[in-house]
Order: C-alpha cells, then sequence, then structure tokens
C-alpha cells in the first residue's frame, strides 16, 4: 500500500494542496515567493523529459533514499511554517520548500511507479487501501488546511523505512495499444467538478470533508476498475455526467456529501483504470494523472470563477460525449487484461 | 531489517514529526478584530475567536481590554471547541467607561493585541446614525492616503454609531496598502465594519491575514450588520454563504438585519455565475426577513433600485427596501450608471428605532432629499485656532445631532473646558491633552468650540 500512497501522493496530496492554496488563499505574484508556489507544476513536462531519460538510476538504493527523506524534511518544514498561517506570507524560505517538495514528491511518485510495474503484493487491495488512507487524511484538513504537507511527510518517511531497503528490477508491462482519452477526460471533469467544492467554501475548511468523502469513494471505485476493468465504464459516464449534471440544474447539491462521493467513484475507477490498465512505465502514467488533476482543479476553478452564466459549464460536458462518440465501440471487453 | 523494528521506528519517527511541527504552540486572535468588532454594553459577554496551532492545548488564558495606557482584565466564564478554533467567553466588568478598546489575549507568554477591536457603549442609542463608504482611494498612490484621511476627518466629526466599509477597500491588494488601511482604520473613533470586494482578490491573502473574516455578522443593539462576501470569483456569491446567511437571519431574535455586500444585485444583466442565480433569492429573502435596506457599492455612483429591481430616480421613499448603491470614496468616478451628479462621497443611513428614516442627500439645497444622492466629500472640516479652539464649518444641507471634535492642546493643561456642546472625553500622551466635545451642528453652518479655564488644573 505505500506504493501506491507514495504514488498518489504527488496528484492527490501535493497538487490539491497547491492549487486549494492557490485558489482560496491566493499568491502575490508581484513576488518571487508568490510565483514559486505553482512554477514547479509549470515546469513538470521539463522535469518529466528529463526523468524519462534516469528513471533506472532513480530507483536504485541511493537516490530513492535521497529523495524520500529530503522530500520529508521538505514537506515538515513547508508545513511547519503553513499549519498554521495563510498561503503566501511573502516568506521566500516557505516558498522555497513548497517549491521543492513539489519536485521531490514528483520523483517520489515516479519511484513508486516504478517499483510498482514489479511489484508482487495484491494491487487491487494496496490501491484501493492507498485511497481510503488517503481519504482519511484529508479529514483533518478541516481543522489544519494545510495538513495534507504532514500527510506527504509521513508517507514519505514511512516509505524509505518500509520499502526503501527491497530492490527491484523494472520489468515494464507490455504497452496496451488502446485509447484512454475518454477516462482521462473523464478525470479531468471530475476534478473539475471536485474543484467546486473547494471553491465554494474557500476559508471555511468543510470543503476538506468533501475531499476526504470524494477520495475514500475513490477506493470504491478503484476496486471495481482492478476487478472487472471495463466492464462498468458505461455506469461510471452515467454517475459521472448525472452527478455533474445534477449540479448545474441544482446548485445546492455541490454542498451535498452525495456529489462528493459520486466523484469519488469513478474518480478511482478512472484512476486505477489509467494506472493499472494503462501500466507501462515508459509513458510515467503519474504524469498525466497528475497533469489531468491539476489542470482539472485549475481551469475547474478559473472557469467556475469566470463563467457569467453557471449553467454554461454544460459545455465542458461537450468533449466527453465527442470523446464517447468517436470511440463508440470502445473499450472492447476482454481485449484488455492486464497479464 | 525486522519488522519489529521498522514499526518502533516508524511510530517514534511520526511521533517526533508530528510534535516538530506543531511545538512550540502558537496561538492567533481571529475575532474580534478591526473589521469585524464587538459592539457591547458594560457587564455584557463577548466570544474571542482563537486559532492554535495545538489541538487540547490548555494554556492559562488571560482576556484583558486596553484603552490607552490602562488595561482592564476580564473575567473568563468559558473556553469552548468551535471546529479548530476556540472560542473563549468572557465578560466585561459593569464599571467599564465607554470607549474603543484593545482586545488583548495572553496565553501566559505570547500576548497578541487586536486594536479598536471591542466597543464598549453606555447604551445603544434609538436614533442610529450610519456612514457607509465603498471603494476606497487607492492607498500609497498619488494622494490616496490624504484623500482618505479626509474621508476619516468627516467621519469622525459626523461622529456615527457605526462606520460600514463595502468592498474595495485595499484596491491593490498590495501588503503595503492593507498596513496603510489598517492604520486610517485606527483613527475612525466609531466602530468599523468592512465587507470585502472584488479588489480585495488581487490581495486575498493580505486580507485575510490582516481583516480575517470574508462574511460576517456584527450586533450593534438591536440592530444586526451582516456584510457578505460578492466578490468571490468573478463577481460571485456561493451556496456555503447563501447558506450562513439563511441561518443568521433565521436567528435574528428580533433584531433589525441591515446588509452591506459590494456588488449591486439589482441590475440583472450586470451578475455572473452564483450571484445571478441566487440575486433572485437573495431579495426574496431580505423581504422574508424585513431587511430595511441594502447597501453595496462598485458601480462608483449613486443610483437606488427597489425590490422589484426598478431604478428609483423619482423618490427616495418607496414600500420595500431600499437597493442602495453608494459613489466611490476616493477611487476613479464612473458615469455609467450614476442617477446623480458624480461626486466622491460616502452615505450617511439614519435608522430609528429599527425603522430607516433617511440615506439620501439633499444635494441642491432645496430642502427635500434627493432619490439616490450621498453626502460629497469635502465640505465638512475642522480647522485648529490656536491652541485651543477649533472651528467646525459645514457646508452640507445637512445637520448633525452630536457632531464631535478632537482638540488637541500642547502640554498639560487639564482644566479647561468647552464654551458650547460637551465635554465627553478627556486624556492626555506625553506631549498633549486631548479633549473631545460633543455639540449640535446645524446645516451649512460654523461652529467654534474654544476651551476656557475651568478652575485648578488636576
Amino acid at each position: 500500500m505505500i506504493h501506491y500512497l507514495l504514488l498518489y501522493q504527488f496528484p492527490f496530496l501535493y497538487c490539491v494542496t497547491i492549487a486549494m492554496g492557490l485558489v482560496v488563499y491566493g499568491s502575490d505574484l508581484d513576488s518571487l515567493a508568490g510565483n514559486l508556489y505553482y512554477i514547479p507544476l509549470l515546469l513538470l513536462p521539463v522535469l518529466h523529459g528529463v526523468v524519462k531519460k534516469f528513471y533506472r538510476p532513480l530507483s536504485s538504493f541511493a537516490a530513492a533514499t535521497t529523495v524520500l527523506l529530503l522530500g520529508a524534511t521538505v514537506a515538515l518544514a513547508g508545513y511547519q511554517y503553513l499549519h498554521f498561517s495563510y498561503w503566501d506570507e511573502h516568506s521566500l524560505v516557505q516558498a522555497v520548500a513548497v517549491a521543492l517538495l513539489g519536485i521531490l514528491s514528483y520523483l517520489a511518485s515516479v519511484i513508486a511507479s516504478i517499483r510498482l510495474v514489479a511489484w508482487e503484493g495484491n494491487q487491487r487491495r494496496a490501491s484501493a487501501g492507498a485511497w481510503l488512507v488517503l481519504g482519511l487524511s484529508w479529514v483533518p484538513a478541516f481543522y489544519y488546511p494545510m495538513w495534507s504537507l504532514f500527510v506527504m511527510a509521513v508517507i514519505l518517511v514511512l516509505a524509505s523505512i518500509w520499502h526503501i531497503d527491497r530492490r527491484y528490477d523494472v520489468d515494464p508491462v507490455l504497452y496496451k495499444k488502446m485509447t484512454t482519452r475518454p477516462v482521462k477526460y473523464l478525470v479531468f471533469l471530475l476534478m473539475m467538478d471536485l474543484s467546486l467544492v473547494i471553491w465554494d467554501y474557500q476559508v471555511d475548511t468543510g470543503w476538506a470533508l468533501h475531499l476526504g468523502g470524494a477520495f475514500m469513494a475513490a477506493a470504491v471505485g478503484c476496486w471495481y476498475a482492478y476487478d472487472a476493468q471495463n466492464k462498468h465504464f458505461r455506469l461510471i459516464m452515467i454517475i459521472a455526467t448525472l452527478n455533474f449534471v445534477a449540479a448545474i440544474i441544482w446548485p445546492p447539491f455541490i454542498l451535498h456529501f452525495l456529489h462528493s462521493i459520486l466523484i469519488g467513484l469513478p474518480l478511482g475507477w478512472g484512476i486505477g483504470y489509467l494506472i493499472y490498465v494503462q501500466g507501462d512505465i515508459k509513458s510515467l502514467p503519474v504524469v498525466s494523472a497528475t497533469m489531468l488533476v491539476f489542470l482539472g482543479f485549475g481551469l475547474g476553478y478559473l472557469g467556475y470563477s469566470n463563467l457569467v452564466h453557471a449553467q454554461w459549464r454544460i459545455v465542458f460536458l461537450l468533449p466527453l460525449l465527442v470523446l464517447l462518440l468517436i470511440k463508440y465501440s470502445w473499450p472492447g471487453a476482454g481485449k484488455l487484461s492486464t497479464s | 531489517m525486522p519488522a519489529s523494528l521498522k514499526t518502533v521506528l516508524s511510530i517514534a519517527v511520526v511521533v517526533a514529526m508530528a510534535m516538530g511541527v506543531m511545538l512550540p504552540a502558537k496561538f492567533d486572535v481571529i475575532a474580534p478584530r478591526l473589521g469585524t468588532p464587538v459592539i457591547i454594553q458594560p457587564g455584557a459577554t463577548i466570544a474571542v475567536n482563537i486559532k492554535s496551532s495545538l489541538p487540547f492545548w490548555q494554556p492559562q488564558w488571560r482576556v484583558s481590554l486596553a484603552l490607552g495606557d490602562e488595561r482592564v482584565p476580564l473575567e473568563i466564564t468559558g473556553v469552548n471547541w468551535n471546529v479548530a478554533n476556540r472560542i473563549i467567553t468572557a465578560t466585561v466588568p459593569q464599571a467599564l467607561a465607554a470607549g474603543s478598546y484593545s482586545l488583548i489575549v495572553s496565553d501566559g507568554g505570547d500576548e497578541i493585541i487586536r486594536p479598536k477591536a471591542v466597543h464598549v457603549v453606555r447604551e445603544f442609542p434609538q436614533q442610529v446614525s450610519i456612514v457607509q463608504m465603498a471603494d476606497l482611494p487607492t492607498l500609497g498612490r498619488g494622494d490616496g492616503d490624504e484623500r482618505l484621511q479626509q474621508i476619516i476627518d468627516e467621519i469622525n466629526i459626523i461622529n456615527p454609531s457605526l462606520v460600514l466599509m463595502t468592498g474595495d477597500i485595499a484596491y491593490g491588494g498590495t501588503w503595503d496598502q492593507y498596513h496603510r488601511l489598517l492604520a486610517a482604520m485606527e483613527k475612525i473613533n466609531a466602530p468599523v465594519i468592512a465587507a470585502p470586494g472584488n479588489h480585495e482578490y488581487e490581495g486575498w491573502a493580505g486580507f485575510l491575514t490582516l481583516l480575517g473574516e470574508l462574511y460576517h455578522s456584527v450586533q450593534y443593539g438591536k440592530l444586526q450588520v451582516i456584510s457578505l462576501n460578492s466578490g468571490h470569483g468573478r463577481d460571485q456569491m456561493t451556496e456555503s454563504q447563501y447558506r450562513w446567511l439563511r441561518r443568521e437571519l433565521e436567528n435574528l431574535q428580533g433584531r433589525t438585519p441591515l446588509v452591506q455586500l459590494h456588488h449591486p444585485i439589482q441590475k440583472r444583466p450586470e451578475l455572473r455565475g452564483y450571484l445571478a442565480v441566487h440575486a433572485q433569492d437573495l431579495v426574496q429573502t431580505f423581504k422574508q426577513y424585513n431587511v430595511p435596506i441594502v447597501l453595496s457599492g462598485h458601480w462608483h455612483g449613486d443610483a437606488v433600485y427597489d425590490d422589484t429591481g426598478q431604478d428609483r430616480r423619482d423618490t427616495w421613499e418607496f414600500p420595500g427596501a431600499p437597493y442602495v448603491v453608494t459613489t466611490t470614496a476616493g477611487a476613479d468616478l464612473r458615469e455609467q450608471y450614476s442617477s446623480s451628479p458624480l461626486h466622491h462621497g460616502y452615505r450617511l443611513i439614519r435608522l430609528d428605532g429599527g425603522k430607516l428614516a433617511s440615506y439620501t442627500y439633499d444635494m441642491d439645497g432645496d430642502g427635500l432629499r434627493d432619490a439616490t444622492s450621498s453626502i460629497p466629500m469635502g465640505k465638512l472640516r475642522s480647522v485648529m485656532q490656536g491652541d485651543t479652539a477649533m472651528l467646525v464649518e459645514n457646508e452640507l444641507h445637512e445637520s448633525f445631532a452630536s457632531a464631535r471634535v478632537r482638540i488637541r492642546v500642547p502640554g498639560n493643561k487639564m482644566n479647561l473646558v468647552p464654551d458650547a456642546g460637551r465635554l465627553v472625553n478627556r486624556y492626555r500622551d506625553d506631549s498633549a491633552v486631548f479633549y473631545e466635545v460633543e455639540f449640535p451642528l446645524a446645516a451649512r453652518s460654523q461652529q467654534r468650540i474654544q476651551l476656557l479655564n475651568a478652575g485648578p488644573s488636576s
């Protein structure tokens, strides 16, 4: 499970925290410190290009230990500043700590993805368990909004204690020739929808319970993604679409816990599908998953904030419908085994 | 490494990490503070909202009020949890003099001071006057600071019961501007209640850190001033805020609710997103709870709408609550929606027994209040004449029953009395004695206050 926690901590702890910090508390873009919070994420594709060339050495004992322990230290340093404060307080040390954590957290996710390829444990249980822990770990953010940074530090330290002495030979699974575009867009759309809860609550940390609920529900979605793979595809799409439309028709629905749970179910399914079924290490699905999460959150927030008429959110459904129409016959049942 | 050793090591490391980030324990005072003060009578209880870094931390809390060098410790009657925060309830002594006090909270070591957070009044008046302003001058740029000082001087002469700042209060949103704003707010004698506008989002972290609350409710006797945040996102409101508003209105317990929000909500095509979704609901809700007036800014010009959405340029007296848009207090003027001559200014709202008595100004001096006008700036001033006299000039077509001036007399003369009006306060600092005098100030008049020797110095 620690592998999956390590894998998920970048998109679902770090990126969500950054997105939440930027949108809820803002940052002073006229200052260097204010800009440092998001720059590592903008540079992620560049970092990804570099890491793709050196991902094997990253799996070595020395590199992995360094990344994990340095990441834990920086996460603690960042949290020490932020657990009691608002986001951007013009502190360069704080901003550098958070930015550096972004890079280290990403590398930790890459290390986890490399190791997961060769890991022979119960992937389904581990992945669903990781979602559950992730969901539970968001709940204390109700009291301390930046708590997620502390959780990241704990994950990185525990990973270094429990799994750092194991070695794995990298053995990428066979690349599956299939399209995951509808699933990717689904993840993007769900994160957009989830960002609306944060957008609404803002400094009222009620959003923490919604995030926790959504991620705990993701454990259930993930469980079924591993089991039946594409069997629930249509059901998942229907749940996600109805949830999205319901929030548009009846705006108070975004504060209803059912809304978060119905986001979590397809989210866990979609991410599980992307990572497990599309488990090609050379494509490092963690990056695409992360970008979907961050872009979904960021664009969702910007979209909701700037829409003249809230009902126009329905437009975001169109690309999903187009993708589904194009791939109408996708996915062919039985053709997507992971063996 | 054996699993048992790993388990022990994991627990030890996680505990050490938790202690490392949470200790030493710290705290911060969220409310009351400038912008969200409490206004009470002696003997009342105040609730101090505290955020602490360590859950279950129970230091020896101490709460006191300070006016000048004098400190009054408050009796703590309870410490409760409210989400992550502590709510300390403390009782203000019966004998406490009226005034604007700083709140001081201590955990036995550190001390946090919130200037002018607690206002003590002997009794809440039947007739309440409120100055409302929005879209303040840009501080730290051009003559912005001087303009704001001018408004504050005028407000202090008017001596209202409350001052409302309805958004866009720190136009550029920089931290420097917030610090300048807070320094200026401290100079206002009356309690100041502030709501955010869209420009606050340019420096949102600064607003949250220095002013604290997005939307809030402040009680003033039988009045309840509800401040909303309509600057959210692209000039919007939210479901959670709407839910909070409903709760506040349901718990009025007989108080009259006044509402301020930066964006006018009665010109529908202007509204966006969730503010547009909620506009009709808001109007219905305000109607249901008999809100007598809804105050806004944002347009940089005066306008008034009724609750059906009609632009009321004909009369200021009509059934239902007026939805009032007040001109800018210092930012650029705009002609787009204004139904009054464009001017910088502020609005004076008078209530009598919770009923709206007036909210517009007689601009042309014909004895009739305009339909929409606010009070223009620059027509009310005070000038020192020598060391012990002050001349107050009122060019407005508006009289003030209890105008107030503060006369600074250099030296140590404590035995002076005014030749007109009533001495309401007297205190000194290292170099001077300050006399606060209250007096009626008629429309278009001058009043000279001379301080005279009353007897032997004390």
